[in-house]
């Protein structure tokens, strides 16, 4: 029965830790590394683009890790 | 609400990791009351024994294991004295156990401890020990904490050691992660001599940031020498990125040198680049200072640039005085600066950064709200999406509600496909973002 019951707890503890540690990641997310990407009209990351600029930046909270940014061709 | 559910998210994993860590904090707050013979972590004096290894017993190992026990909740400095006041072959002793432990949380933090403590103290052994483990997530989470707990001072003889290593050993992918900390750490201690390193590796074998966090720690040491090395690494992809990371370490030696430099270069794409950098750093200890020298570069592109990347910079520390900056632009700069406040702030504070969007109107709120929608889809789909089709812009409207749209079916279809068949959205617009409908047969 003790036997019972320390298994029973073992694997209580596991399902606590994975929804902890999904928990955590998904709270996580909100400060993670961002890269955002302008490229003329479509966009992946966070940022959109009307057209402006071409390649990524990333970003580390507010802070600019990497610029690769250029300009579109044909623009003003 | 998106806050809402990140802080039960927070308190549920509070909870759980400090229901998890209870046992481990109770022996570390038990120390006080073990026996003085056998203080908390302590092994016994080596002996001959039944183990297998030499000069120990089987009540050694039994000890050992008590000791792995009562790390998991120690400090880092905790574990170091643990293993400063054991001769090398307890501390091997003791180390042995951490192979044999089952893959899982806590024992990734007994690992962790262990080699961040031992590689401050013998980093030659540490190494060693963790390339011999025979499991393989045991001996890369060792390896990542030998890096993370080194110091720069040894970070050098990792390095070297770590180039010497077969692939058999590691992932490729973990093999640069640990050169990229390494050369980081020690270009801290001696920039010269790790840049001069990373020169000498092949072109692709590591990524950009570590170029930039080498040039920045040297150019913080000594800007003259590392403005050399950037501007000799031609032949490099990542000259450019080095170049941005050199523009801000140099600005931490010496803001006034550093700008004047960047303010004359600006005509090149890598001195707008760099430009952004700088205002970047400069708006996060005088926003008001950086927007004022952003917005006199004459040249367009760095102008723009620097002004988004003040604006970023601004957001994360003061997102209200941001917005009203970047607002009152001339309309032409308007859209990156205001994209860049409502990403930064959308992730702070949705709720304020929506009410923020409502006061916006024409092309400027267009690349605001899909910059807002794109940072709160991963929280919630639905809101962003909702939020990205209020844009009037059909090429932003289409493009942005596309790519939320397909992450989130990605994620989670069923609710995805539901949300936006039961929307207002037109049948084509439905088409579109789920695929068209199959008639039944």
């Amino acid at each position: 029965m003790q036997e019972k019951e320390k298994t029973m707890k073992a694997n209580l503890k596991k399902i606590i830790t994975c929804v902890c540690v999904a928990s955590v990641l998904a709270a996580a997310s909100f400060a993670s590394y961002t890269r955002y990407d302008w490229n003329g009209g479509g966009w992946s990351g966070s940022w959109v683009s009307s057209g402006t600029w071409e390649g990524d930046i990333y970003f580390s909270g507010g802070e600019v890790v990497q610029n690769n940014l250029v300009r579109m061709k044909n623009l003003p | 609400m998106i806050r809402h559910i990140a802080i039960v998210l927070g308190v549920v994993a509070l909870g759980g990791a400090a229901w998890w860590l209870l046992p481990s904090s109770t022996y570390i707050s038990n120390r006080s009351i073990e026996s003085p013979g056998h203080p908390v972590g302590a092994l016994p004096p080596p002996r001959t024994g039944a183990s297998g290894l030499k000069g120990v017993s089987n009540e050694d190992v039994k000890h050992a294991n008590l000791s792995l026990d009562r790390i998991a909740g120690a400090s880092v400095q905790e574990v170091y004295d643990l293993l400063a006041s054991r001769n090398p072959e307890e501390i091997a002793l003791l180390v042995q156990q951490l192979q044999d432990l089952t893959f899982g949380g806590l024992s990734g933090a007994k690992i962790d401890l262990v080699f961040k403590a031992w590689a401050q103290l013998a980093p030659q052994d540490a190494l060693k020990t963790a390339l011999s483990f025979r499991s393989g997530w045991a001996r890369s989470r060792a390896l990542e904490a030998i890096f993370d707990g080194t110091s720069a001072g040894t970070a050098a003889f990792l390095v070297n050691s770590l180039t010497l290593t077969g692939d058999e050993a590691m992932s490729p992918s973990l093999k640069q992660q640990l050169l990229s900390k390494g050369l980081s750490k020690w270009s801290e201690a001696d920039p010269a001599a790790a840049a001069n390193f990373l020169a000498s590796l092949p072109v692709s074998g590591l990524s950009a940031e570590t170029w930039r966090q080498v040039a920045e720690n040297w150019a913080a040491q000594d800007p003259a020498a590392a403005l050399d090395w950037v501007q000799k690494q031609t032949t490099s992809d990542f000259g450019r990125t080095a170049m941005q990371g050199m523009i801000s370490g140099w600005w931490q030696k010496d803001p006034q040198a550093a700008q004047a430099y960047s303010a004359s270069h600006i005509d090149t794409l890598a001195g707008q680049q760099s430009a952004s950098v700088l205002a970047n750093r400069m708006a996060s200890s005088n926003p008001e200072e950086a927007a004022q020298w952003a917005t006199q570069l004459t040249n367009q592109n760095a102008r723009q640039m620097s002004e988004m990347t003040v604006a970023a910079g601004w957001a994360a520390n003061d997102p209200r005085n941001a917005a009203q900056w970047a607002a009152g632009l001339p309309a032409a700069d308007q859209e990156a600066a205001l994209s860049a406040v409502a990403g930064i702030w959308a992730k702070s504070d949705p709720q304020a950064a929506g009410e923020w969007l409502g006061t916006l109107s024409g092309e400027a709120r267009d690349s605001a709200v899909a910059s807002f929608a794109s940072a709160v889809a991963p929280v919630d789909p639905a809101i962003a999406l909702s939020w990205a089709l209020s844009a009037s812009s059909p090429t932003i409207r289409e493009e942005a509600a596309r790519h939320i749209a397909n992450d989130w079916l990605t994620r989670d279809p069923s609710a995805a496909k539901t949300w936006i068949q039961q929307s207002a959205l037109s049948e084509t617009d439905k088409a579109q973002l789920i695929g068209p409908s199959v008639p039944p047969p």
